[in-house]
C-alpha cells in the first residue's frame, strides 16, 4: 500500500483498503458498490472495502455523505443497485450481524431484561436460558440490578447500555453502529467508549462503527475511514497504531491529537 | 389515608361543581317558578324517576346491553379492519375512504334504510351503535400500527424475525396507547348512538331502551321523566368512559406516558 504524502509525521495514511491482504479470510468484502435510491438520491458510488476479522472501522464524514445507507447495506436491510458486498469469514447464519442505532430504541413496555431478551426470543432461544443471558449480559454492560427497571426510569447512557446489551446477546461476529453514542454527554461517551472497547477485546467481534466525532473514532478504531460527499465515496484511510488496549488516558497524549488532527483535515477537505 | 386524600383529588373537583349546579337549578326553580313541563325541579325529577324506575330499568337494561354489543363488534371489526388495511398501502387506499364516509354519514340519515333491512328493534340500534363507535377504533388503531418504530422493525428483520412475530412483539404493542384513546372515544360514542339508534328504529314494550322513552315522555310533555331520562344517559354514558379509561390505564399504567402519576 502506497503511503500518501502527509505532513502529519507519525500518521500512516493511504487510500482506502479495498483488497483482500494476505492469506486471511477477510469479514467483509465490499466491490464497487453504489446505491441509488428509488427517487433519483445518489447515496453510495464506487465503495470498496476489505474488513478483516477482528478490525474495528470506524467511518466518519460530512452529514448525508451516505455513512447510514452503507451499514444498511451491509446489513441486507438495502440492496446495492451496483456492486457487490460478501461477508466470507461469517457464518451464514441469521443473528450473523448486530445493529446498534443512534438512539436506544427499546420497547417502553418491557423492562431492561426483557428488553435484552427480545432477540432471543426471534431467534428461539429456550425460556430459562434466555433470562439468564440477559441477566449475565446486563452485568456485563453495567447495569447490574437495574434488570426490572423500565426504559423510562433509566438515563439516556444506561439505555444505550441495555440496546447495546440487547445486541451482545447475539454474540455477532460482526457489529455495525450508527452513531451509537451521539445522543450521551460527553463524559458518558467517553465511559462507554471505554467500555465498549473492552467488550470488542473481549468478544473479539469485528466493527464497523459510524460518528461524527474524530476524537472517538481515533480512540475506538485501529482503521478510520473518510468519506467525501455527493455521491457518497471513501476518501482516505487513516490508521491508528495504537494497541488495543487504550484508556482515556491515551486522549490526552500529543500523538492522540496529531492524528485526530489529521482525521479532521481530511474530513475538511471532502466536506 | 393517601387513597382517601387521592380520591378527594380526583372526585372532590367535578364533585363540588355537581352540588353547585343542582343548587343552582333549585334556587333558579324558586326564583322563576317556571311551569313543570318546561323545567322540573330536581325533587320532581327525582319523583319521576322513582316512580317510573320499573321503565327506567327496563330502559337502562336494553341501552346497556345495546351499547355494550355496538362497541365490542366496533371493537373487533374496528381492530380486524386497521390490522388488514395496514397490512398493504393500497387496501388501506381502497378502504379507508369508505370508513370516512360511513363516519360521515349521519346515523339518522341512514336509520330509514336500516329499519328497511333489519326491521325496528334491538338488531337495528345495535348496528346504529356499531356504525357510530367504529370509526375512532378504527382510526386510531390504524394510526398506532403504522407509527410503529421503523427501527426496531430492521432489528427483528435482521436476525430473521418472521412478520407475525414482528406484529405481535411490536407493532400491536405500539399501537396499543392508540386503540384505546379509540376506545374511550367510541365507549361514549356508542352509547349516545344506542340512545339515538332507539330514538329513531327502537321499539317499545320490553325492548324500550331510554332512547325511547326520551322520545315517549317529551311527546307526552312530561318533562320530569324526560328529565330522569337524560340523567340517566348521562350516568351510563360516564360508567362507560370510565370503564374505557380503567382498561386503558391498566393495560398502560407500566409504561405509558398518559396512564403514569405525573411527576410530584
Ligand atoms: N430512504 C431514502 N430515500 C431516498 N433518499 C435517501 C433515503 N435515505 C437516505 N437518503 C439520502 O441518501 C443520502 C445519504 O443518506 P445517509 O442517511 O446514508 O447519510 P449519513 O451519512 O448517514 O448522514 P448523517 O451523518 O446525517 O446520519 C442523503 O442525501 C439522504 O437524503
Ligand atoms: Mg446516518
Amino acid at each position: 500500500m502506497p503511503e500518501l504524502e502527509s505532513s502529519f509525521s507519525n500518521v500512516v495514511v493511504t487510500e482506502p483498503q479495498g483488497v483482500v491482504l494476505d492469506n486471511k479470510t477477510p469479514a467483509l468484502i465490499c466491490k464497487d458498490v453504489g446505491k441509488v435510491y428509488p427517487n433519483g438520491t445518489k447515496a453510495l458510488e464506487e465503495t470498496d472495502l476489505v474488513l478483516n476479522k477482528g478490525d474495528f472501522l470506524t467511518i466518519v464524514g460530512p452529514s448525508g455523505c451516505g455513512k447510514s445507507t452503507f451499514l444498511r447495506l451491509i446489513a441486507g436491510l438495502l440492496t446495492p443497485t451496483s456492486g457487490t458486498i460478501e461477508t466470507p469469514g461469517l457464518p451464514e447464519t441469521k443473528g450473523n450481524m448486530g445493529f446498534v442505532f443512534q438512539d436506544a430504541h427499546l420497547l417502553p413496555w418491557r423492562t431492561a431484561q426483557r428488553n435484552v431478551e427480545l432477540l432471543l426470543e426471534v431467534v428461539g432461544t429456550p425460556k430459562a436460558e434466555r433470562a439468564q443471558i440477559a441477566v449475565e449480559t446486563l452485568e456485563k454492560v453495567g447495569l447490574k440490578g437495574f434488570e426490572k427497571a423500565y426504559p423510562r426510569e433509566l438515563s439516556g447512557g444506561m439505555r444505550m447500555r441495555v440496546s447495546l446489551a440487547r445486541t451482545l446477546v447475539l454474540r455477532p461476529p460482526f457489529f455495525l453502529m450508527d452513531e451509537p453514542f451521539a445522543a450521551v454527554d460527553e463524559m458518558t461517551r467517553h465511559t462507554l467508549n471505554e467500555d465498549f472497547l473492552r467488550l470488542q477485546n473481549s468478544e473479539g467481534f469485528s466493527t464497523i462503527f459510524v460518528t461524527h466525532s474524530v476524537s472517538e473514532a481515533v480512540f475506538l478504531s485501529n482503521r478510520v475511514v473518510v468519506m467525501t460527499c455527493r455521491p457518497g465515496r471513501f476518501m482516505k484511510e487513516v490508521s491508528i497504531p495504537f494497541s488495543r488496549n487504550r484508556s482515556n488516558e491515551l486522549r490526552s497524549t500529543p500523538e492522540f491529537a496529531e492524528i485526530c488532527g489529521a482525521v479532521s483535515k481530511y474530513l475538511w477537505e471532502g466536506a | 389515608m393517601n387513597k382517601i386524600k387521592n380520591i378527594l383529588t380526583n372526585f372532590g373537583p367535578p364533585l363540588l361543581l355537581l352540588i353547585v349546579f343542582v343548587a343552582a337549578w333549585w334556587i333558579g326553580i324558586l326564583i322563576f317558578d317556571p311551569p313543570a313541563f318546561v323545567v322540573p325541579s330536581p325533587a320532581r325529577t327525582v319523583n319521576a324517576a322513582i316512580s317510573n324506575s320499573e321503565r327506567l330499568q327496563i330502559g337502562l337494561r336494553n341501552t346497556f346491553i345495546e351499547s355494550v354489543v355496538g362497541i365490542t363488534a366496533a371493537v373487533v371489526l374496528g381492530v380486524l379492519g386497521a390490522v388488514i388495511m395496514s397490512s398493504s398501502k393500497h387496501i388501506e387506499r381502497a378502504l379507508f375512504p369508505w370508513a370516512v364516509a360511513l363516519q360521515t354519514t349521519p346515523s339518522v340519515a341512514i336509520a330509514p334504510l336500516i329499519v328497511l333491512w333489519v326491521g325496528p328493534g334491538i338488531i337495528s340500534v345495535m348496528l346504529i351503535a356499531f356504525i357510530v363507535a367504529v370509526f375512532p377504533i378504527l382510526a386510531n388503531t390504524l394510526m398506532g400500527l403504522a407509527s410503529t418504530d421503523r427501527a426496531l422493525i430492521d432489528l427483528l428483520r435482521m436476525q430473521g424475525a418472521s412478520k407475525s412475530t414482528i406484529f405481535w412483539k411490536i407493532k400491536i404493542p405500539s399501537a396499543l396507547p392508540y386503540f384505546f384513546t379509540g376506545l374511550r372515544i367510541s365507549a361514549g360514542l356508542g352509547v349516545i348512538g344506542a340512545i339515538v339508534g332507539e330514538m329513531t328504529v327502537g321499539r317499545g314494550g320490553s325492548e324500550a331502551g331510554l332512547g325511547y322513552y326520551v322520545m315517549f315522555s317529551s311527546t307526552q310533555l312530561r318533562t320530569d321523566f324526560l328529565f330522569s331520562t337524560i340523567l340517566l344517559s348521562t350516568m351510563l354514558g360516564l360508567s362507560f368512559f370510565f370503564v374505557a379509561y380503567l382498561l386503558s390505564w391498566l393495560a398502560l399504567r407500566k409504561w405509558h406516558e398518559s396512564a403514569l402519576a405525573p411527576a410530584e
